[in-house]
């Protein structure tokens, strides 16, 4: 399973990797917004994506839609990170159909299980 | 748990106090833009990022105080954000204590300091702000409010139509979530079911699934709704972790067993990991860690590895130059010999790529003045506010980089020169019009290079100073004697505010007139071998210039010669040289002077000091160089100049420690050592009565 991280905190990012790696997934690639990471999706196989909402550039909503767009890889399983669980978001990324979304801070096992949620042999 | 794990908070701390102070840096001119610029959205929205990544990599890292902070700030954005505020100045004020707060908080973080600060006045500030009907300062909640939940009466969501899209149908209802901040349990239900959907149509292609089955269960509580459709291998989870953190009230009590809910939905989870699964083996090289390569373009490097490199940079330098030396030592023996002329290539290529990497490896301890620079407009702000007065800030040359070890020094002196302008250089409004000015004074902020220097001026169009008033206050200190003051020109004048003790604030504000500021100004530029001067004219204005090396390991040297003797003079302090007639020496009070245009400029004999050897009767014309530090200036007699050369300073090392008047030595070409004047001691010992007597001692 290869991981995709996209948020513009290299702390945040490094936050969720070091949950990913303790979780034995060690294939993470990072990006810092999500036109980098539509970058590395153009060019890289990646099984799972897990982003930040607000980003420089193009934040993760935005990004959400244009993975859901795409041909290629549109059913990619997208987890979006927040820090609110407020109301428009959560129906916004409804709307944006992303897979499951998870409110900072969180802990890993919290991460673990929603990623597992979303795919379930993970 | 011992060392990776502790490792890993360790770097996660790290990464946390460096992106701290990196967002923090441009967050107090953001946030002071705005104040100008209400309807800059982009403005808002990175500002909005700043507080809300704090809030979200505190809240990781356990640091309560900041994480509380920034999530009140970040309301306060988001209600810009949604036009339900508008930016004020009040606004900005209370968005800036918070940035003050942010920046106590993160060196308490960084020192260890677990002691909580009380910003109490800061929070019912915030409070008011997002709160303006409410009286009664706020209950600060110590974590944010996601932890809570509305009670599940509230309420009761629509429960679609058997056989719709639970999607859809949240999508399509207006009224849904429109009370109250957050969710209720219901509401909750219906969106982990949502989510639920998403997934499984999304592991199933695109097919939109949606069963009978499904939207009976849509109304069991959560927590079943979410392990059932999740995976039967996982423990049954409490609530939707994301919606309920650890403090959340325990899951609902209707909980059916995993295993028959499971079963319900064999599809599902057989369905489940085909697509992810199968892709796997594929594509999933056993990487241990695969970075983007296209995301970062910098990296950050230990300073001491930086210096490292500096130190052997330098002593490629002293290689070259001996090596250039050498070489031009056997041209002129073997004339025209081939291997001579491809010795002499070879060298010269090594002569352009020694500067190029000695250039290379000094550009990678450069840091833009902005890094000072931008911390003007925020005390220029502040200081406008108090005293009211009208002054616009201009920056010029921010992306002039110098030595960061120079920017550190130089912070301190610059931030109390631009509150020395702002509080006794630019009048009040009414005072400037009095006098035709505009109302607005006008602060000039300016950096440039100027050879191996860097130039930073503060210039202002305010009352500029007054060199008899200066006189005035400094005898009355009894600073100086009256028949100091009588000879005295305008320029030294202006070198009185340099003096410990002397302050011409008539009285003492909080920003300056502590009678310490210029003279520590003084001290940090000399710290600096930096030159300081100040130009001023009564009605219009004064303009302090200084003058700084672009870094201080490697300088270019002026060489002179004293007699037999060859000594290097750092180019930055020279401040003029000129070749004149020994009769042109006055005596002051027993001390040489020479007299340069319309100034006065003791003089120092290198020869009588130096003590070197007479191996030349004194010619009538000789050289004086005259150099400078800070605001003082000094004239010293050589018999020659040998040029400039670029030096790399040596230590004199511990056998031989401090030398008076040397600062260090650095090699010559053809391998001779020479040393390098201390311009500072020189010009302290000319300034201690009569320079000869006392270096004699």
């Amino acid at each position: 399973m290869k991981f995709l991280v996209v948020d513009d905190s290299p702390t945040m990012r490094r936050i969720v990797i070091n949950a990913l790696h303790s979780f034995g997934y060690n294939d993470v690639v990072e990006a810092s917004d999500g036109q980098d990471a539509l970058a590395i999706l153009y060019t890289e196989k990646i099984d799972f994506v897990i982003t930040d909402w607000n980003m420089p550039n193009m934040n993760g909503l935005e990004l959400t839609k244009a993975i859901r767009n795409d041909a290629t890889f549109g059913n990619l399983p997208v987890l979006m990170v927040t820090t609110r669980g407020i109301k428009e978001d959560i129906v916004q990324a409804l709307q944006a159909k992303v897979n499951n979304y998870i409110v900072k801070p969180f802990t890993p096992a919290v991460l673990k299980e929603k990623i597992q949620a979303i795919v379930p042999n993970a | 748990m011992a060392g990776p794990l502790d490792n890993e908070m360790k770097e996660l701390l790290d990464s946390f106090l460096v992106e701290t102070q990196e967002i923090l840096d441009t967050l107090d001119q953001d946030l002071m833009q705005l104040e100008s610029q209400a309807e800059n959205f982009d403005l808002l929205n990175s500002v909005f990022r700043s507080f809300h990544t704090i809030k979200g990599t505190s809240s990781f890292m356990g640091f309560d105080q900041i994480t509380e902070i920034t999530h009140h700030a970040e309301d306060i954005l988001n209600k810009l954000r949604k036009a339900e505020l508008r930016v004020t100045s009040d606004i900005v004020d209370a968005l800036l204590e918070v940035y003050d707060w942010l920046k106590i908080l993160l060196k308490k973080a960084q020192a260890g300091d677990t002691e909580p600060v009380d910003y109490s006045k800061t929070m019912q500030k915030l409070h008011k702000i997002i709160h303006p009907e409410s009286s009664t300062p706020a209950p600060t909640p110590s974590s944010p409010p996601t932890t809570t939940v509305a009670p599940t009466t509230a309420s009761t969501p629509s429960i679609p139509p058997s056989g719709t899209s639970i999607v859809e149908a949240i999508l399509s209802d207006k009224s849904f979530g429109t009370t109250g901040d957050y969710f209720t349990d219901e509401e909750l239900a219906m969106i982990a079911k949502a989510f639920d959907e998403i997934n499984r149509s999304m592991q199933s292609g695109s097919r939109q699934s949606t069963s009978a089955q499904d939207t009976q269960v849509s109304s069991q509580p959560l927590s079943a709704q979410h392990v059932q459709t999740t995976q039967p291998s996982i423990a049954p989870s409490p609530l939707p972790s994301s919606q309920l953190p650890a403090s959340a009230p325990a899951p609902l009590p209707t909980t059916t067993p995993i295993a028959a809910r499971s079963s319900e939905h064999p599809s599902a989870a057989k369905k489940a990991p085909t697509k992810e699964a199968a892709s796997v083996p594929a594509n999933a090289p056993d990487d241990k860690k695969a970075v983007a390569a296209a995301t970062e373009t910098t990296i950050r490097v230990d300073i001491n590895r930086l210096e490292t490199l500096m130190d052997l940079s330098g002593e490629l330098v002293l290689g070259r130059n001996r090596l250039a030396q050498v070489t031009q030592e056997l041209i002129q023996r073997y004339e025209n010999h081939d291997f001579l002329r491809e010795l002499q290539e070879t060298s010269s290529a090594i002569d352009f790529i020694t500067t190029e990497l000695q250039s290379a490896i000094m550009k990678t301890r450069m840091v833009p003045i902005s890094k000072i620079f931008q911390k003007a407009p925020r005390i220029v702000r502040d200081l406008s506010k108090e005293f009211g007065k009208e002054i616009e800030l201009v920056l010029r040359g921010e992306e002039t980089e110098l030595d960061r070890g120079i920017i550190e020094e130089l912070n301190d002196p610059l931030v109390h020169m631009i509150r020395n302008s702002c509080d006794h250089g630019i009048e009040r409004p009414e005072e400037r019009e009095k006098v035709g000015k505009s109302r607005k004074g006008t602060l000039i902020l300016d950096a440039q290079h100027e050879g191996n220097h860097i130039v930073v001026s503060i210039i202002d169009d305010g009352k500029g100073i007054d060199p008899e008033m200066l006189k005035r206050k400094a005898l009355e200190k009894g600073l100086i004697t009256s028949e100091q003051a009588q000879t005295m020109t305008d320029r030294d004048a202006y070198s009185l505010i340099f003096m410990p003790g002397f302050s011409t604030a008539e009285k003492v504000t909080s920003v300056s007139g502590r009678g310490v500021g210029m003279d520590v100004v003084r001290t940090n530029i000399q710290k600096l071998k930096g030159i300081i001067e100040v130009d001023s004219k009564i009605g219009s204005g004064t303009t302090f210039t200084i003058k700084l090396p672009l870094t201080l390991a490697i300088i270019q040297g002026l060489l002179v010669r004293v007699q037999s003797e060859i000594y290097a003079l750092p180019l930055s302090a020279v401040v003029e040289v000129v070749n004149t007639d020994l009769n042109q020496i006055y005596s002051i009070n027993q001390n040489e002077v020479i007299r340069i245009r319309n100034q006065v400029f003791p003089l120092i004999r290198m020869d009588k000091i130096l003590k070197t050897p007479t191996v030349e009767e004194s010619l009538e014309n000789r050289y004086v160089v005259v150099v400078g530090l800070a605001d003082k200036r000094l004239g010293l007699v050589v018999d020659e100049l040998l040029g400039q050369k670029e030096i790399v300073i040596k230590s004199l090392g511990e056998y031989l420690g401090h030398i008076r008047g040397m600062s260090g030595s650095t090699i010559l070409g053809d391998g001779r050592v020479i040393m390098i004047l201390d311009i500072e001691e020189l010009i302290q010992a000319s300034h201690h009565t009569i320079a000869a007597s006392v270096w004699q001692q």
